[in-house]
């Protein structure tokens, strides 16, 4: 048999979880009556609020507009009255504002949308405004604004548009189930996207452990005008990094601090894509999004089409509740997501999983001395020094951390999880690369 | 937070320490059998020392004692040889964990292997009765398990070591099994590699620090025997005889003491541990050779980890 791709330096192989939740069919979250919108929901400048309290907002409108050309608009997930303007702390720990709707009883005929070929006669530009407009971020985590990512700089030239339908992160499932019941949307995605770069290849890329995800695009790819590669690449954590997918599949190394496109790449979720043809083809705002709600802590594992705003505990009771005690709930994958401390926190576009694990799934061993074993190095995908990197910082000297490639770091966690003095490296390096940033800033 | 500190274990929980242990019951094991219960009364003997002495320091320093240190007092009574006085023991561990790893802040902070530090303490301070009283194993059933100590009329039995470089031919099964005389843990080559290679496939030790010792030491060993330098000990034997595999696969791995950040300086280090080992055997009147050739690698594990640090660091730039 064929060796399958994969990148070639480093990784882990953590336990997957996946079976918790991947046989459950994506289902529509009952919307709450009160939701809460934070205006930073995306990478770049937070969005600037348009609306005051008291007003009446419907669903669909603009409820912050894009403040520069690397940002995002937020938009109403609901018809409804603004309560409040509030400052809220996101689970990553940035300050943002934030508004209190409440929807309102008598709801007005939501928007129908129905899908329209006339995105066809636009031209890029056109298109792209109307990506931007639509606020659709990178789904996947990253939450990069979309329209910036499909604007290729003058001179360059894309080889490859890669679909990441990796999703290595463990328990997640919302992907798969996106790529097995939502097949044509994604296509159609990928064809707009197509329109806007003109790549050479287009190549989805799906580990192994998804073999129905596999099957299902293949025949679905088939059946498309124009060529669409799928390829099965070899389970190993992080292989959903931008960087990472980019070297299993072409073999091409983004340079250091450089962005894809220097080596005629674009990588693209497969949920982004979704997104994508939500907002151009269906003419739909940013407004939802998948959620995998999972973890052995919770009754009936899920994944839910959630209404951007809604509240954690809301979904957990949608899921049946907690059926052990929970130690840690989790916004996001195990690997790089962030542990929540308030229930009341909102579902933004960059939440793709709510984790409620317990006792036995969270290994909570107290840190001890580093031994030297080198396990982290030999994991860093991105050839780092973790634990150099983590004792540069642990004495304060950031810029020795930098020097060393601290700004490469992914915070992908492969580190932390095959450490076994249980250091908490990714805190370490989420630390020093504020540091460094802060410091540039002034 | 006083409170806090109370309730944390006495002993902190470190899986791989404990996976070191248990690799190594069985070599505890053997030795009960080829040199009777004595060498479970050193054990204790040493396991309760080697416990105190870092007890002593984890109360001052208020910290807790590390399961490491369950790993240094088994490889190091191991490495004592059957008749071995309880108090020189006893001495040798307190001295390897005292000042092999407790006077450099304890674990994960020490530069030499304290197992080893305790060993060459003991072999240079107490030479007489560590090294001319090697006594004959014992051999069929129940074998040592039904005796406090061989028969004492083996007394002066010279390790294989020694009675191959005096010329001495030694039937090969006897090294490989371990029927032959030496240090408590280190007759069975067998149960050694199998031991090992479990350590191995669980990633606990590194296959490439162990692979490189055994290829630094049979290249020059090899070497030498063909050029026909006297008293050279035949490559082959020299594998199986004294305390080789044992430190290749047990000492030479533990990783605080170890080059272990990157690949080549796992490489090199293994090969300095080799080389040295072949290169103090031949030339040396020391048997000894592990012990040093190792205690003086250890020596070059920082720089080796700062040399191939720089070196891929310069690479990484050149490429960008």
């Amino acid at each position: 048999m064929k060796q399958l791709k994969t990148f070639p330096k480093g990784g882990v192989h953590p336990a997957d979880h996946k079976a918790l939740a991947a046989d459950q069919a994506i289902r529509r979250a009952d919307p709450p009556s009160v939701y809460v919108i934070p205006m930073a929901q995306h990478l770049g400048k937070p969005a600037d609020c348009t609306v005051s309290s008291g007003d009446q907002v419907t669903e669909g409108m603009v409820l912050g507009s894009s403040s520069g050309f690397i940002s995002a608009p937020v938009h109403s997930p609901v018809n409804g009255t603004v309560k409040e303007i509030v400052t809220l702390q996101l689970p990553n720990g940035q300050k943002t504002q934030a508004l209190i709707l409440e929807a309102l009883e008598s709801q007005e005929e939501p928007p129908v949308y129905t899908p329209s070929e006339d995105w066809k006669n636009l031209d890029k530009q056109a298109l792209l405004e109307r990506i931007a407009s639509m606020g659709v971020v990178g789904l996947g985590g990253a939450t990069f604004p979309a329209h910036v990512k499909f604007t290729v700089p003058k001179g360059s030239k894309v080889d490859y548009f890669i679909v990441n339908g990796v999703e290595c992160e463990p328990y997640l499932t919302a992907d798969y189930r996106l790529m097995l019941e939502e097949t044509p949307g994604i296509l159609q995605g990928i064809d707009v996207v197509r329109s806007l770069l003109q790549p050479e290849h287009i190549v989805i890329g799906i580990e192994n452990n998804k073999p129905e995800a596999l099957r299902v695009m293949r025949d679905a790819v088939e059946a498309l005008d124009f060529p669409v590669e799928v390829v099965p690449l070899k389970l190993k954590y992080p292989q959903g990094d931008e960087k990472q997918l980019i070297k299993a599949v072409t073999g091409r190394e983004v340079p250091s601090g450089g962005l894809p496109i220097a080596v005629g790449a674009v990588v693209s979720n497969v949920a982004t894509l979704y997104g994508v043809y939500e907002a151009v083809v269906l003419g739909k705002p940013l407004t939802e999004r998948l959620v995998t709600v999972t973890g052995q802590g919770i009754q009936k594992p899920a994944n839910l089409k959630v209404k951007i705003g809604t509240s954690v505990a809301e979904l957990i009771e949608q899921c049946g509740g907690f059926v052990k005690k929970p130690v840690k709930i989790v916004s996001g994958g195990p690997m790089m997501g962030f542990s929540l401390s308030d229930l009341n926190t909102p579902v933004t576009k960059g939440t793709g999983g709510i984790l409620v694990l317990t006792e036995e799934e969270v290994d909570r061993k107290n840190t001890t001395a580093c031994l030297q074993c080198g396990r982290c190095v030999q994991v860093c995908p991105m050839g780092l020094h973790p634990t150099r990197l983590y004792k540069w910082i642990d004495h304060l000297d950031y810029e020795a951390a930098a020097a060393e490639g601290l700004m490469d770091c992914k915070e992908c966690g492969s580190c932390a999880y095959s450490c076994p003095a249980r250091i908490p490296l990714v805190q370490g390096m989420k630390l020093g690369k504020l540091m460094i940033r802060k410091k540039k800033a002034n | 937070m006083a409170d806090k500190a109370k309730k944390r274990p006495l002993v902190m929980k470190q899986k791989i320490m404990a996976q070191v242990v248990y690799a190594l019951i069985p070599l505890v094991v053997a030795s009960i059998y080829f040199f009777g219960w004595r060498s479970l009364a050193v054990l204790a003997v040493v396991n309760l020392a080697g416990f105190l002495s870092e007890y002593v320091f984890a109360r001052v320093y208020k910290q807790q004692v590390s399961s490491a240190v369950f790993v240094t007092t088994t490889l190091f009574a191991l490495s004592m040889p059957p008749t071995v006085p309880l108090w020189i023991a006893a001495v040798g561990i307190v001295f390897g964990v005292v000042f092999g790893k407790m006077v450099f802040g304890g674990f994960g902070r020490n530069i030499f292997n304290p197992a080893l530090s305790g060993r060459a303490f003991v072999y240079v301070s107490f030479g007489y009765p560590l090294t001319s009283s090697f006594i004959e194993p014992v051999s069929g059933f129940p074998g040592g398990f039904a005796r406090w100590l061989p028969e004492l009329d083996s007394l002066t039995k010279a390790t294989p070591l020694i009675r191959l470089s005096g010329g001495q031919d030694l039937p090969f099964m006897d090294l490989f099994l371990g029927s032959t005389s030496g240090s408590l843990g280190e007759t069975s080559a067998l149960l050694i590699i199998i031991t090992g290679v479990i350590l191995l496939i669980l990633k606990t030790a590194s296959y490439r620090i162990v692979l490189a010792c055994f290829i630094g030491y049979l290249v020059p060993q090899t070497a030498f025997f063909f050029i026909g330098l006297s008293g050279v000990l035949h490559p082959f034997y020299g594998l199986f005889a004294g305390s080789l595999l044992f430190a290749f696969f047990y000492m030479a791995t533990d990783p605080i003491s170890s080059s272990q950040t990157t690949n080549k300086g796992r490489w090199v280090y293994g090969l300095l541990v080799g080389v040295l080992t072949s290169l103090i055997r031949t030339f040396s009147s020391w048997p000894e050779a592990v012990t040093f050739a190792i205690l003086l690698a250890n020596m070059f594990a920082p720089l080796l980890d700062y040399a191939f640090k720089q070196a891929a660091a310069k690479k990484k730039a050149a490429a960008t």
